[in-house]
């Protein structure tokens, strides 16, 4: 037998198969040729092109500073307004794309879906990993940001990594649940920006986790973002860690990624039909 | 390595139509069969009679609702040409995405990129944008991609109704290579010649059961001759003058669906006028399957004069044998004024030609012209 060579037997189901990581494992280089896919077809005939990865959390910082920092004169934890602010606008920036992203990728890609068959979940997953390039440029400029405010990082920068990851998996846990729900309620698709907006000011991005009065703070911490944003400010600038907080916040990241599998893998079972 | 490289068993699907799913549509029931390696299996039928459901399921888009089949081996499908090429992205990126997506590794692909690109025959254009590409092109690299898959199992729908004569050659070409590689094929195609001459055996679907299974010349023949009536009929009447009927007759004037080479024929084209008409001529066009248009006629043509009072009218054309070669057509039917073309439905009829008794053109894939025109021949030295 050559490599590669497998038997599949198909069937009706009215359960989803068991889950078959070696399949999407064998799947892996689609999720790579798909994120480029995204990023080639997004930035194409633009003509700032990738410049807009940076762009985008830098103009949100610069407004924020202003209506936020100076107008409104909010407290940011004895850090420099902007640079607070831009450290929220990190993880949040790239949640919010790799959410969004990922929440349409089956009706997106809804001709694809129906003359081919792969893992399904390569789909969402491509699209938390595309936005990733962009937050590795935007952190480029977070460095220019601390080095002009004078902050040394300290090694705890380190620390960002498995805070990336955790808020990929967030992204994912939560798209896949839209996506899947989309499937059959496209209305969530429009309704998406909103809650993403309402979604913003309910995480501390331009005011500090401080503000919140303590008989909220449990609640506060369910939403992962939370957790995510005051993780990212706490290693950039080598301050301590809530570890309640944050074993709270991958505790919450991880419940949302088993229900959002599950609810995904539910609906891949009839998605050619309804698509 | 298993005795089939496909085995299906009761496959049935069905459908939930209608605005809330209350109805029911079988698109498939209680089909099975098997397909050996090595072998390729042609899958005819009308339209509607489940053949594409029946790739859909074996290439694992959609579930049946009840059934099973084994595939053994990997399958490489190709329900459309072009699955997931993307206009923005150049040749080279897309023949990269694709095979991916049939589940093919980079380095797998960094192999057979070369063979990939010689067999569509572009080059040149590896580094330009999809969207740039001729429709030949682009059919072109979208079956040298999925042939070049390395597949035990192909499935193919219709491709070859598309490209040029010289490109089908090729791709059937590779299709037979597969079949004596031990690889199976599936093969989906109104192009009778191809599946007769391909084919080790068919599977004759007829509203989504197997009316027949086993040696191709038989059952193709026996399709042929239950071939469905092609008409057109209007759905609404719009006050105005209207094309509202159309349909193909053999010579004798009785309705037929499929036309050996050789037999002259005719189709009939009913109109209605509405109020009187100064002027009125009505027409047909004989069009590839592709829709060029290969000649047109009308009633002036032949020193006929339509008359332009109200009323309804059907105009009949009779065609001679022998000019349209096998293959399948098209036919458009046109209304219009010294003014303005007032009515025109096209397609109106398709239809197949079979090579039959003729003695032209047994496989059409040598001939690329779809007509045929007796020409004198001598030699002069």
């Amino acid at each position: 037998m050559r490599a590669g060579v497998h038997n599949v037997r198909i069937r009706s189901l009215q359960q989803p198969p068991p889950f078959d990581l070696s399949e999407l494992l064998r799947y892996r280089d689609l999720i790579y040729l798909l994120a480029r896919r995204d990023l080639a077809v997004r930035y194409k005939q633009t003509l700032l092109g990738i410049a807009w990865a940076v762009l985008q959390p830098v103009l949100a910082m610069l407004v924020f500073s202003v209506v936020f920092g100076q107008l409104a004169g909010l407290p940011s934890d004895g850090i420099p307004y902007p640079v607070f602010a831009y450290l929220g606008l990190l993880p949040w920036t790239y949640a919010a794309s790799a959410v969004s992203r990922s929440a349409s990728s089956l009706v997106s890609n809804a001709p694809l879906l129906g003359k081919v068959y792969f893992p399904r979940l390569i789909l969402p997953l491509a699209a938390v990993v595309a936005p990733l390039v962009d937050l590795g440029l935007a952190f480029l400029v977070l460095v220019g940001l601390m080095a002009w405010y004078g902050i040394t990082p300290s090694a705890s920068l380190l620390l960002l990594l498995p805070l990336v990851a955790l808020a990929g998996v967030l992204a994912l846990g939560v798209g896949t649940a839209m996506a899947a729900l989309s499937v059959r309620w496209r209305d969530l698709l429009h309704a998406l920006p909103f809650l993403i907006q309402v979604w913003l000011y309910a995480t501390p991005v331009v005011y500090p986790a401080s503000l919140v009065p303590d008989r909220y703070r449990l609640l506060f911490h369910l939403n992962p973002m939370t957790g995510l944003v005051e993780g990212f400010r706490a290693a950039a600038l080598g301050r301590p860690f809530e570890l309640a907080g944050l074993a709270l916040t991958a505790a919450c990241v991880m419940g949302l990624l088993l229900a959002g599998v599950w609810l995904f893998r539910r609906a891949e079972l009839t998605l050619s039909d309804v698509l | 390595m298993s005795a089939f490289s496909v085995e299906a068993r009761g496959l049935t699907k069905r459908y939930r139509v209608g605005a809330r799913g209350e109805e029911e549509f079988w698109a498939l029931r209680d089909v099975s069969f098997s397909v050996r390696p090595g072998e390729l299996l042609g899958v005819i039928g009308g339209n509607g009679a489940g053949k594409s459901t029946l790739l859909k399921i074996l290439s694992r888009v959609t579930r049946p609702t009840s059934g099973e089949a084994d595939l053994h081996g990997r399958s490489a499908s190709l329900l459309e040409v072009g699955t997931g090429f993307h206009p923005e992205l150049t040749g080279r990126e897309n023949i990269y995405l694709n095979a991916a997506i049939h589940g093919r590794r980079i380095r797998e692909i960094d192999r057979e990129l070369d063979a990939i690109v010689a067999f569509a025959g572009v080059e040149r254009f590896l580094d330009t944008p999809l969207k740039r590409y001729s429709s030949g092109m682009y059919v072109r690299l979208a079956f040298a991609v999925a042939a070049h898959l390395d597949p035990d199992l192909l499935l193919v729908d219709e491709v070859l109704a598309v490209g040029d004569a010289a490109f089908q050659r090729k791709c059937l070409g590779r299709v037979a290579a597969l079949g004596q590689a031990g690889g199976s094929a599936i093969f989906v195609s109104h192009n009778m010649a191809a599946v007769e001459r391909l084919c080790g055996s068919v599977l004759l679907l007829e509203g989504g059961r197997v009316a027949a299974w086993g040696e191709p010349r038989a059952i193709i023949d026996r399709y042929l001759s239950a071939g469905e009536h092609p008409r057109f009929a209007c759905g609404v009447r719009t006050g105005r003058p209207q094309i509202v009927s159309a349909d193909l007759r053999d010579a004798q004037g009785r309705p037929k669906g499929r036309l050996a080479a050789s037999e002259p024929f005719r189709i009939r084209v009913g109109y209605v006028l509405p109020e009187r008409e100064q002027s009125v001529h009505v027409g047909i066009g004989v069009l590839s399957a592709a829709g060029s248009p290969l000649f047109a006629s009308e009633p002036r043509d032949a020193g006929l004069t339509l008359p332009g009072e109200a009323g309804e009218y059907v105009a009949e054309a009779t065609l001679p044998g022998g000019v349209l070669l096998p293959g399948e057509f098209l036919v458009s039917a046109s209304l219009w004024n010294e003014g303005a073309l007032l009515d025109r439905q096209e397609p109106a009829l398709a239809f197949c030609v079979d090579a039959g008794s003729s003695p032209l053109a047994p496989d059409p894939l040598r001939r690329r012209a779809p007509l045929h025109v007796a020409c004198g021949w001598s030699l002069l030295s």
